[in-house]
C-alpha cells in the first residue's frame, strides 16, 4: 500500500514539473497569440505531392504568423479521416487542414458516410491547380484527339484508358466520352498514377489519364506525348501542349489544392490565416519550389475558393451521374 | 483441449459464414469480370470447407491434438489481461489525454505492476519513453505526436 | 567499357568529402528510420526533402537515397530482437531470426543479414550499371496481366510455408485474403467488409497487422509466465560459424537474384520480394521442416532480397524516368524539387550527377555495412535487460510504431486486436506466415486480375495471349499438381500396407 502511494506521488511530481516547464504567460487578444501553434492537417500521406506543398506552405506561414506551424498527415478513407477530425476541432484558427478536390468531394458519395459536408467547412483560399491531362506513348498512332476520336469511334471499348476511382481521373475519361460521344474500356488504378503511367510508358495501355503534374519526366524523356489538357490556357510546363478546348472539347478537369477552417471561425481570424497565405504563394521562394514541382499556382481568396468548391460540386454530381453501377 | 479446438472450427465456419452473407449483398459479377463480391464469398465458401474438413480431422484419433492446458494459469490469464486493457485505454485515451501522459501512465504500469520493476527504474525509463520520445519525433523526425484535447492539460504543454 | 569510365567518373564524384559525409549521414538515418517501426522509408524521406532545400542537389539526392536503402538494414534488427517487424519487407525475418534470438544467435543472425543486405544492394546497383537497358526492357514486360500470373505463382507456394498441417495452413492463407477483402472494392469503390467504421475503408494497416501478429501475440505469450523473468535469451557468438557461412551463401545468391528481378517490375513491394525468397529457401532447402526454427537462410534470403529489391527498383527511375512505387515517386520528387528530371536524359545534362549517385549507391552500402556490424554488439545487449523491462520497452515500440504509420490511434486498436488472434492461432498451432504471404500479395491478385479483365472486356483469354503469362501459369501448374502426385503415390503405398496415413 505504501508502495502504491509513493508511485501516485511522483507521478504528480513529475507531471507538474513538466508543467512549470512548459507553460508560458502569454495572453495576446491577438490572433495568432504567441506560444501556441497552429496545426495543419494534411489528410493524405507523407511524401505525396499535397504532402509537400502543404509543408512548403507551412514553412512560409510560420515566418507569416510568428507561431510554430506543425504539420500531422492524417491520411485514409480519400482524406476522410483528416477532415472529420478537422470539422470535430475548435473553429479558433488554430487547426486547419489541406483539401483536395475532387478527392475531397467524397463525401458526396453516401455509401462513404462522410458525416460532413460543404457547409462544415470555412475555405480559406485555394494554392494549386493541377490540371488534368490525356495522355499517350511517344510512339502511338493517335497523333491527336482527333486520332484517338476516330479510333474510338470505330472500335468501342476497345482504346484502353487509364482511370482511378472517382477521382480526377476518372472524371477526366468520362467527361471526354460524352463530350465526343465515344467510349474507352476503363483500367482502373487504385491508389496513385505512377502505376498507371508506367503501363502506358510499356504500352500495355493506351491513353493515359492524369495531370500536367506527373508529366515532366516522361514528356521530357520522350516517353509520352500530352494530346489535350483539360484547361482553359495552356500549362506553363508544357506550352505546346494544346488544350481540348483549343481542339473543339469544352472539358475541364483539375486536382485543386487548397486550404480550410472549420466552419465559424470568426471573420477576423480568418483574415490573418487568408492573408498571411496569400503572402507566402507570392513570395517568389515559393513559386520557384511549386514551379519546380511542375504544379500550377493558382492563389484564390477564401470568397473565389468557395465559388470554385461550389463549382466543382456540382460538376462532379452531375459526371457522378455517368459511373454506371 | 479437443474441446477449443472444435469450438475454433465452429467459429471459422461461422467466419466463412458472415463472408458469404456479406459478400452475397454486393456485386457478383460485371461485364468486365468479377465483381466487389466475387471473391469474398468464394473465399468464405472455401474457409467454410476447409474449417469442416478440420473438423472432421479433429475427430479422427489421427487429427487430435495434443493434451495439454490450452489456458494458462490464473496468474498468467489476469497478465494477459490486464496486458490487453492497457493498450486498449492508451489507444482510447491517447487523443483525450496526449502522447506523452498516456504513454507515461502506460509505462508506468507495464514496468511497476506488470514487470515489477523498481519505482525509480520505472519512472526514468516511463519519462524517456513518453516525454523523451515525444521531443525526439517533434524536433529531429518533424512528427508531432498528439497533444491532450484537454485545454487544462494542453495548456501544460501535454 | 564506356560503363566502367563513367562509374569511375561518378566515384570522382561521390567521394569528395562533402558528398561522402551526405552518404554517411543519409546511412544514419536510414538505418535509425529503419529500426523505428511505423515510420517508413517514403515517410521518412518525405520529412527530410524540405531540409534539403539549401544543399548541393547532388549531396541531397545521395542523403536521401542512402536514406531509402538504409532503412532496410535497420528493419531487420527489431525483427530479429524483439519480433517486432521494423518495416514491412522484415516480417518474414521475424520467422527465423527471432528464433536464433531465442537460442542466443541474435548476434549471427544480424551479421549474416547486414552481409547479405550489402552484397544485394551492391549486385543490384551493378546491374544498374552494366544491364540497365535489357533490365528495364524486362521491367515493361509486366502489364496487368503477366503481373497477375505472377502472383498466382506466388500464391500457389502458399503450399510451401505448411507446417504440420496443410489444412491449417490453407486455412490461414484464405485467412488473409480475407483480411485483404476489406476496405474497398479496387474498380467501383464499394465499401466492403468495413462494418460502417471510416477507417477501415482503405483497408487495415498492414504494418498494425504484423506488429500484432508477431509482436504484439508473442508478448502475450510470454504474459502466461511471469513478466519479471529475468532475460529473453541467453548469449553467445556474434561470428556466423563455417557451417553459418557455408549455409548462407547460396541464400545470399539467390535472394539477391529474386530482389533485383522482383525489384524492377512495376508495383511489386519489396515485402513480397523477402517474402518470395524465404519460400524459395525454402523450396531449395534440403530441410524445408526446420523452417521457422531458426534456419540462417531463412534470415539470409530475404534480408539480401528486400535490399536488392531497394536498390532494383531504382533503376527503372533512372532509365526510364517512371516511378515504380509509391516509395520511388517520392525520390523522385526529390529530383524534381531540386530542378532535376529523372530519366535518361539525365545522363546526358548531369552526367556527373547521375553516375556520382549511382557511384554512391556502391558507398553507401559499404558504409552501411561497416556502420552495421559494430553496432550489433550493441544491439544484442538489448536482449540482456530484464524482461520486465524489455517487455514494456516492446510494447511503447509496438504502440508508438502502429500509431505513426497514419498517425491513429485507430490502429492501435488494430494492432491490439491482431495481437489477440496472433496469440490464440499460435496455441492452436496455426503457422503465421501464409496469413502475410496472402495479406501481401491478395489485394495486388485482385487489383491486376480486375484490370487484365478490364483490358479484354471481360475475356479470360488474355492470359494465354501472353506467352510470359503462360509461362507462369504453367509453372502455376506444376508447383499445385507435383505434391499432389506425390501424395497420391505415397497413399498408394499406404493401401498396400507399408504404412498408415
Amino acid at each position: 500500500m505504501v508502495k502504491k502511494r509513493y508511485s501516485v506521488g511522483a507521478i504528480a511530481i513529475v507531471c507538474a514539473m513538466f508543467g512549470f516547464m512548459v507553460a508560458s504567460p502569454a495572453w495576446t487578444a491577438d490572433f495568432p497569440e504567441k506560444g501556441k501553434t497552429v496545426t495543419l492537417i494534411i489528410p493524405q500521406e507523407a511524401g505525396g505531392a499535397p504532402d509537400v506543398g502543404g509543408r512548403l506552405l507551412a514553412s512560409g506561414l510560420e515566418k507569416e504568423l510568428g507561431v510554430p506551424v506543425v504539420v500531422v498527415n492524417k491520411p485514409g478513407a480519400s482524406t476522410q479521416i483528416g477532415l472529420s477530425q478537422l470539422v470535430k476541432s475548435k473553429p479558433d484558427g488554430y487547426t486547419f487542414a489541406a483539401v483536395t478536390f475532387p478527392t475531397s468531394l467524397s463525401y458526396l458519395d453516401p455509401k462513404r458516410k462522410a458525416g460532413y459536408d460543404r457547409k462544415n467547412f470555412q475555405p480559406l483560399g485555394m494554392h494549386v491547380l493541377d490540371a488534368n491531362v490525356i495522355a499517350v506513348k511517344y510512339d502511338s498512332p493517335y497523333k491527336s484527339i482527333k486520332d484517338l476520336v476516330a479510333a474510338a469511334k470505330k472500335a468501342p471499348k476497345t482504346v484502353t484508358a487509364s482511370v482511378g476511382v472517382r477521382n480526377d481521373d476518372h472524371f477526366t475519361a468520362l467527361q471526354f466520352e460524352k463530350a465526343a460521344g465515344i467510349q474507352f474500356a476503363h483500367v482502373t488504378f487504385p491508389g496513385g498514377m505512377a502505376p498507371a503511367l508506367v503501363q502506358v510508358v510499356a504500352g500495355k495501355i493506351d491513353v493515359f489519364c492524369g495531370n500536367v503534374g506527373d508529366m515532366r519526366s516522361v514528356v521530357k524523356n520522350n516517353q509520352v506525348r500530352i494530346l489535350g489538357v483539360l484547361d482553359d490556357e495552356r500549362s506553363q510546363f508544357f506550352p505546346d501542349a494544346p488544350t481540348m478546348e483549343e481542339q473543339g472539347y469544352k472539358i475541364y478537369m483539375s486536382s485543386s489544392r487548397g486550404y480550410v477552417l472549420p466552419a465559424g471561425t470568426p471573420k477576423p481570424v480568418v483574415d490573418v490565416l487568408a492573408n498571411a497565405i496569400k503572402k507566402v504563394l507570392s513570395s517568389d521562394d515559393h513559386k520557384k519550389r511549386i514551379a519546380d514541382m511542375t504544379l500550377a499556382l493558382r492563389y484564390m481568396s477564401p470568397e473565389q475558393f468557395g465559388k470554385h468548391w461550389e463549382d466543382f460540386e456540382a460538376q462532379i454530381i452531375e459526371l457522378s451521374k455517368l459511373i454506371k453501377d | 483441449m479437443l474441446r477449443i479446438h472444435q469450438v475454433s472450427a465452429l467459429l471459422f465456419m461461422a467466419a466463412s459464414g458472415y463472408m458469404m452473407w456479406e459478400a452475397w449483398e454486393l456485386e457478383y459479377y460485371t461485364p468486365v469480370g468479377p465483381g466487389a463480391g466475387f471473391f469474398p464469398f468464394w473465399l468464405g465458401v472455401i474457409l467454410g470447407a476447409m474449417s469442416l474438413i478440420w473438423l472432421v480431422q479433429l475427430s479422427r484419433p489421427a487429427g487430435k491434438p495434443e493434451e495439454g492446458r490450452f489456458l494458462p494459469d490464473f496468474k498468467g490469464r489476469i497478465q494477459i489481461a490486464a496486458t490487453i486493457a492497457a493498450l486498449v485505454l492508451t489507444a482510447l485515451l491517447l487523443d483525450l489525454l496526449g502522447f506523452q501522459l498516456t504513454m507515461f501512465l502506460f509505462l508506468i504500469f507495464m514496468l511497476l505492476f506488470l514487470g515489477k520493476q523498481p519505482i525509480w527504474m520505472s519512472l526514468i525509463i516511463s519519462a524517456i519513453g513518453s516525454v523523451g520520445v515525444f521531443y525526439v519525433f517533434g524536433k529531429f523526425l518533424d512528427v508531432r505526436l498528439p497533444l491532450s484535447s484537454l485545454s487544462l492539460l494542453n495548456k501544460l504543454g501535454l | 567499357m564506356e560503363a566502367v569510365q563513367n562509374l569511375l567518373m561518378g566515384f570522382s564524384v561521390a567521394l569528395t568529402p562533402m558528398n561522402l559525409l551526405m552518404a554517411f549521414v543519409g546511412s544514419i538515418l536510414g538505418t535509425l528510420i529503419g529500426v523505428l517501426p511505423g515510420i517508413g522509408p517514403a515517410a521518412g524521406s518525405a520529412m527530410l526533402i524540405p531540409l534539403t532545400f539549401s544543399m548541393d542537389p547532388t549531396g541531397a539526392i545521395i542523403m536521401l537515397t542512402a536514406l531509402f536503402y538504409g532503412t532496410q538494414y535497420g528493419g531487420t534488427i527489431t525483427s530479429v530482437l524483439l519480433n517486432v517487424p521494423g518495416e514491412a519487407a522484415s516480417v518474414v525475418t521475424c520467422l527465423d531470426g527471432y528464433q536464433m534470438a531465442k537460442q542466443g544467435r541474435a548476434g549471427v543472425a544480424l551479421s549474416v543479414a547486414a552481409v547479405g543486405s550489402f552484397i544485394g544492394g551492391t549486385f543490384a546497383t551493378i546491374c544498374l550499371v552494366f544491364a540497365a537497358g535489357p533490365l528495364s526492357r524486362w521491367a515493361l514486360e509486366f502489364g496487368p496481366v503477366e503481373f497477375f500470373s505472377l502472383l498466382l505463382l506466388g500464391i500457389s507456394l502458399l503450399m510451401g510455408l505448411a507446417g504440420k498441417s496443410m489444412i491449417k495452413a490453407l486455412m490461414m492463407g484464405v485467412f488473409g485474403l480475407a483480411l485483404a477483402m476489406v476496405g474497398t472494392d479496387p474498380t467501383k469503390g464499394v465499401p466492403r467488409f468495413t462494418f460502417g467504421v471510416m477507417e477501415l475503408l482503405d483497408g487495415i494497416g498492414f504494418i498494425p497487422i504484423i506488429m500484432g501478429l508477431f509482436g504484439l501475440a508473442e508478448l502475450l505469450e510470454n504474459a502466461e509466465k511471469s513478466l519479471a523473468q529475468t532475460v529473453l535469451a541467453k548469449m553467445s557468438s556474434l561470428i556466423p560459424t563455417r557451417q553459418d557461412v557455408r549455409d548462407s551463401a547460396g541464400a545470399i545468391v539467390r535472394g539477391s537474384l529474386i530482389g533485383t528481378a522482383l525489384g524492377l517490375i512495376p508495383g511489386i513491394t519489396n515485402s513480397a520480394s523477402s517474402f518470395l525468397a524465404y519460400i524459395a529457401e525454402r523450396k531449395s532447402s534440403k530441410h524445408p521442416e526446420r523452417f521457422g526454427t531458426g534456419m540462417i537462410q531463412g534470415v539470409a534470403g530475404p534480408e539480401t532480397a528486400n535490399n536488392a529489391h531497394a536498390n532494383g527498383a531504382l533503376i527503372p527511375l533512372f532509365t526510364l524516368g517512371i516511378p515504380a512505387s509509391p516509395t520511388i515517386a517520392v525520390i523522385m520528387g526529390a529530383f524534381l524539387m531540386h530542378g532535376l528530371i529523372p530519366g535518361p536524359f539525365l545522363f546526358k545534362e548531369h552526367p556527373a550527377l547521375a553516375w556520382g549517385v549511382i557511384a554512391s549507391f556502391c558507398i553507401g552500402n559499404v558504409m552501411l555495412l561497416i556502420l552495421n556490424l559494430p553496432l550489433i554488439g550493441m544491439w544484442v545487449k538489448v536482449l540482456k535487460i530484464p524482461y520486465g523491462i524489455l517487455c514494456a520497452v516492446i510494447m511503447g515500440f509496438l504502440i508508438l510504431g502502429s500509431y505513426s504509420v497514419s498517425n491513429s490511434a485507430f490502429d492501435i486498436l488494430v494492432m491490439t486486436i491482431f495481437g489477440v488472434i496472433g496469440y490464440l492461432l499460435r496455441k492452436l498451432e496455426f503457422p503465421l506466415a501464409p496469413v502475410v504471404l496472402t495479406l501481401i500479395l491478395g489485394p495486388m491478385m485482385e487489383r491486376s486480375l480486375k484490370q487484365s479483365l478490364e483490358i479484354s472486356q471481360g475475356s479470360f483469354l488474355i492470359f494465354l495471349k501472353s506467352p510470359l503469362a503462360v509461362v507462369f501459369l504453367v509453372l502455376t501448374a506444376l508447383v499445385l499438381l507435383l505434391p499432389s502426385l506425390k501424395f497420391f503415390r505415397r497413399s498408394k503405398e499406404a493401401i498396400s500396407g507399408e504404412e498408415p496415413v
